[in-house]
């Protein structure tokens, strides 16, 4: 189990948001802050929240949430919901997932279910046309920023973390993940690996 | 210094999309980075048709994947291209026939060597490779289908189909090979599973 900085775990069992959700278990964390489980203690829907640390969260984080934000209502993009503001620390709510494409890859449940396939393709590819037709380039489209619900019965996806998204259609600062970068994007100098 | 080249955003998110794409169905990533001092992705540049080894791939499926691998970023096709080929794709998976047309033999029999590197395994019995390649590992239902020797590299005409019903039957893993893929820990991709039954059929 990765540890978690004391301030990380003191808040599990805690409520934000004057009481409307309870933080209940953290999720993840990096270098972006710590994401956690919580739970509307009205509605009894369950999200996920990120914190951010407000020293950290300077202009990329308003750029990602700015983004996110601009295509959030497709059905396959990830759902961002708000903000909190909390003093030293900025919440932000998106919906709960059960886990991300990678990890079902990785189970091999994809190997010859051709219609399988085709359904949570062209829901990337449909969520991905939506971004672009409102100018938001994703730029680290991988499996792991592709969040998988099977809510319905069915594999349900949903493209998320925009955190290094432009709305630039062209661009000369090369970055996301390297197995996932054209060769053109690679050439540039500027790097931003994740 | 490198310069700074501008590059379009559409395009960059068309070939991740590409990679997503060859990830889902083969449980691999084509390569670490697209550079030609990248191995893997050197040996596509030089030949496109690897990616029927590396991934294992249906003709129309290797078809669209090349076209969003293209060098030049303005030869992709749209993401509204990309799901019309997509919807109408009979399989994303290769088989027997596609296989027996490409010869892919002796590429995938260098590529399992490669892999087997990475996950620390040899041929133990290598001695028996002739034995190993008649038991295939992609094989079709019947233990009786033609198409076998993915390890061998022996001639094309081992992938000839004595029936065309089965022709259209995507390659699968035998039981066996589902059975050695529960003992080992990380998810191996397709050709690592078929490296580990051939390897399971030869003890």
């Amino acid at each position: 189990m990765p540890s978690y900085p004391a301030s990380a775990s003191q808040l599990v069992g805690q409520t934000i948001d004057n009481g409307a959700l309870r933080i209940e278990a953290i999720l993840g964390a990096g270098s972006f802050g710590v994401v956690y489980r919580a739970l509307d203690t009205r509605s009894g829907a369950y999200y996920a929240v990120k914190r951010v640390e407000k020293a950290h969260s300077d202009y990329y984080q308003t750029r990602e949430t700015q983004l996110h934000a601009r295509v959030s209502s497709h059905p396959h993009v990830l759902t961002f919901h708000r903000e909190i503001d909390a003093g030293r620390y900025a919440f932000f709510i998106y919906d709960l997932c059960a886990g991300d494409l990678h990890s079902v890859i990785r189970k091999l449940t994809f190997f010859r279910e051709d219609e399988l396939i085709k359904r949570v393709f062209v829901q990337i590819i449909d969520a991905l046309e939506y971004c672009h037709s409102h100018g938001v380039y994703h730029r680290d489209l991988k499996p792991e920023n592709i969040l998988v619900s099977s809510k319905s019965g069915d594999i349900d996806v949903f493209i998320a973390d925009f955190g290094l998204a432009t709305t630039s259609k062209m661009t000369s600062s090369s970055c996301g993940t390297p197995c996932f970068m054209s060769p053109g994007t690679r050439l540039s100098s500027k790097v931003v690996h994740r | 210094m490198a310069h700074h080249n501008p590059y379009s955003t559409v395009e960059g998110d068309i070939w991740a999309l590409g990679c997503i794409l060859a990830e889902i169905i083969a449980n691999v990533r084509p390569w670490t980075l697209a550079s030609p001092e990248d191995r893997d992705y050197n040996d596509f540049l030089v030949d496109r048709t690897i990616l029927y080894d590396a991934l294992l791939v249906s003709d129309a499926a290797y078809r669209l994947l090349t076209k969003m691998f293209s060098s030049q970023p303005e030869r992709r096709p749209s993401l509204a291209a990309i799901r019309e080929e997509v919807l109408a794709m009979d399989t994303f998976f290769l088989n027997d026939a596609e296989a027996a047309r490409w010869g892919c033999g002796e590429c995938i029999k260098k590529m399992l060597l490669r892999k087997m590197g990475k996950i620390g395994m040899s041929f133990a019995s290598s001695g028996r490779s002739s034995e190993t390649s008649s038991g295939s590992f992609y094989s079709g239902t019947s233990p009786s289908s033609s198409a076998s020797c993915y390890s061998c590299g022996s001639s094309s005409s081992a992938f000839e189909l004595n029936s065309s019903e089965s022709s259209c039957l995507p390659i699968t893993p035998p039981a066996r090979a589902v059975e050695v893929f529960r003992t080992v820990e990380k998810a191996p991709s397709r050709l690592e599973l078929g490296l580990l039954v051939a390897l399971a059929q030869s003890i």
